[in-house]
């Protein structure tokens, strides 16, 4: 569903990722994991088309995105939570699900808002509350509805854990697994918690430094213990 | 009838809240401070003085063109100037003063084109005042009953559009966030193009009525400038009604308070108006960074109302 081939790419003249490839299928969670400061975000970005492409190719269902606009980009089925600043805190909720559906027609965006609140039923006491006002927990159950709200096929997360308190990680985690069983989506999930993100991914890649220097399946990298203490900070399988 | 100086007061601060919103919306949408603003008033100032001195008629009926050139022009400054330094990655300074020198060209074309109305078809381009083609109303000049209608009409449309359509609801969304609004699905370029349209034409339109108040010339807005200034960030930019707040605030002062001091300093305090403005500036800053549509009221008048009593419970 999304290849990226040999990707370099930064802001301006600032090299951040240097050849990334990475593949994500249908009904499939693929982690990137790395320290702080790898480049993890910038890929994210950079598929969005937020950086800058130097060279390589990103392409989505035979769709060559290089160079596209976000906002062509979230009209082919892709969506994308940033790690910060992922509501509009000054509009209330209805209006952060409208304008996550702002391509919809309003017949599609009945139905997505209805299909949301299935999902987090929770939201629909507070429409009308500024999203500004919500609870981390809250906020974060909002950004990832409004991702839903197109109906993507691809979501990236990035770091939807962070700064949330354990129980409400779960819930996080809940629902991003039943994101991809239920609907079939695919999910590129940016995450510095790399225990909880390898426990739920099919797949994973490890960045350091902009540069890829793993993928596989999680249970792989768990095997090369140096990477997993030096990087990740966890311990390899049987140590 | 109305008091002369209340009168004046409510055209004068009721046109400068007109013109300070589109100052704060670009500021807000695009953050640059457009000192091309002025110019953009002016050109609304100038479009109903040729339709007048050509055709006659009304100046109230040229209003829809200055809008429209106004509109053109703020969105042609936008394309060609702030798009490409904003691609670039230009720093705001770098862009106020984009907009300056594209202030100061489009001064020298007004005057250029004042002085051709004024040496080829002998209009009084250099200094005009409508006021005599204005109408009465209720025994009031009709800028005062058109100022009043312009702001309230202007605020209930604007209110409309912001709370109930899409595209006034994705502009709130493009202020608040904009790398957010793109990947939402929202072109934030064509968001930014309406904003400047938007404060470009109403820009144009304040200034179509100025010279029915005020004598027109070719730095009529440039003249204003510092008061838009002043009235928006007094305001707050932050907050979509501050400008308003704002431009009465302002307009109020600098009037009635002039007005004021004239009764107990004399008339010479009368040419030095405008530091009225500029104190109340200081003391916003001062006191209230954010503009006064920031402040919390609410939890001041408690503190007025309780303070004394919570101290003593404490």
């Amino acid at each position: 569903m999304l290849s990226v081939t040999n990707l370099n790419s930064g802001y301006g003249k600032f090299h951040v990722l240097f050849d990334i490839n990475i593949e994500c299928g249908k009904s499939e969670i693929v982690s990137v994991i790395g320290p702080n400061g790898s480049g993890k975000t910038t890929l994210l970005n950079t598929i969005f088309g937020l950086a800058d492409i130097f060279s390589g190719s990103i392409i989505f269902e035979g769709k060559k995105l290089n160079n596209m606009p976000p906002h062509e980009i979230s009209k082919i089925g892709i969506a994308y939570l940033p790690q910060a600043n992922n509501v509009f805190a000054d509009l209330s909720v209805r209006e952060n699900l409208l304008m996550a559906g702002y391509p919809l027609n309003s017949q599609e965006l009945k139905s997505a808002m209805d299909d949301v609140f299935s999902i987090f039923p929770t939201l629909k006491s507070f429409l009308h509350r500024k999203a500004g006002t919500l609870s981390g927990g809250e906020r974060q159950m909002l950004a990832i509805a409004m991702t839903l709200m197109r109906k993507p096929r691809l979501i990236m997360l990035d770091e939807p854990l962070s700064g949330l308190a354990p129980v409400i990680c779960q819930k996080i985690i809940e629902k991003i697994v039943e994101l991809r069983d239920k609907l079939g989506v695919g999910i590129v999930l940016v995450e510095q918690n790399a225990k909880k993100a390898l426990d739920i991914s099919d797949k994973t890649y490890l960045i350091v430094s902009g540069k890829n220097i793993f993928s596989g399946k999680p249970d792989e990298l768990l095997r090369y213990g140096e990477l997993v203490e030096l990087y990740l900070g966890l311990k390899a399988e049987g140590k | 009838m109305i008091d002369p100086t209340l009168m004046d007061s409510i055209t004068y601060s009721s046109l400068l809240a007109v013109m300070t919103f589109g100052l704060s919306f670009v500021r807000r949408t695009t953050g640059v401070w457009n000192i091309a603003h002025a110019s953009l008033v002016t050109i609304g100032a100038y479009v109903v003085f040729t339709c007048i001195s050509f055709w006659g008629g009304s100046p109230y009926v040229c209003l829809p063109l200055a809008f429209i050139l106004s509109a053109i022009i703020a969105v042609v400054e936008y394309i060609s100037i702030i798009e490409p330094l904003r691609k670039r990655k230009a720093s705001t300074t770098m862009m106020l003063v984009s907009t300056l020198a594209f202030d100061l060209m489009m001064l020298s074309v007004i005057n250029i084109y004042a002085d051709y109305l004024q040496d080829t078809f002998n209009f009084p381009s250099k200094n005009f005042l409508l006021r005599k083609l204005d109408f009465e109303f209720l025994g009031e000049p009709g800028i005062f009953w058109a100022s009043v209608s312009l702001l309230i009409g202007f605020l209930m449309v604007l209110y409309a559009i912001l709370n109930y359509t899409k595209i006034g609801v994705a502009l709130k969304a493009c202020v608040c966030n904009p790398m957010l609004a793109s990947i939402s699905g929202i072109n934030v370029k064509y968001s930014n193009i309406l904003s400047w349209l938007i404060s470009g034409g109403l820009g144009g339109v304040a200034g179509g009525l100025l010279p029915l108040w005020v004598q027109g010339k070719p730095v009529l807005g440039d003249s204003l400038l510092a008061i838009m200034f002043c009235a928006s960030i007094v305001g707050g930019v932050e907050e979509i009604y501050g400008t308003v707040l704002g431009g009465f605030l302002v307009g109020f002062t600098q009037i009635l308070g002039t007005s004021a001091l004239s009764l107990f300093l004399g008339p010479a305090v009368i040419p030095y108006k405008t530091i009225v403005p500029m104190i109340i500036l200081i003391l916003t800053l001062l006191f209230a960074p954010n503009g006064i549509a920031k402040v919390n009221w609410k939890k001041i008048l408690t503190i007025a109302k309780f303070g004394g009593a919570s101290k003593r419970k404490a």
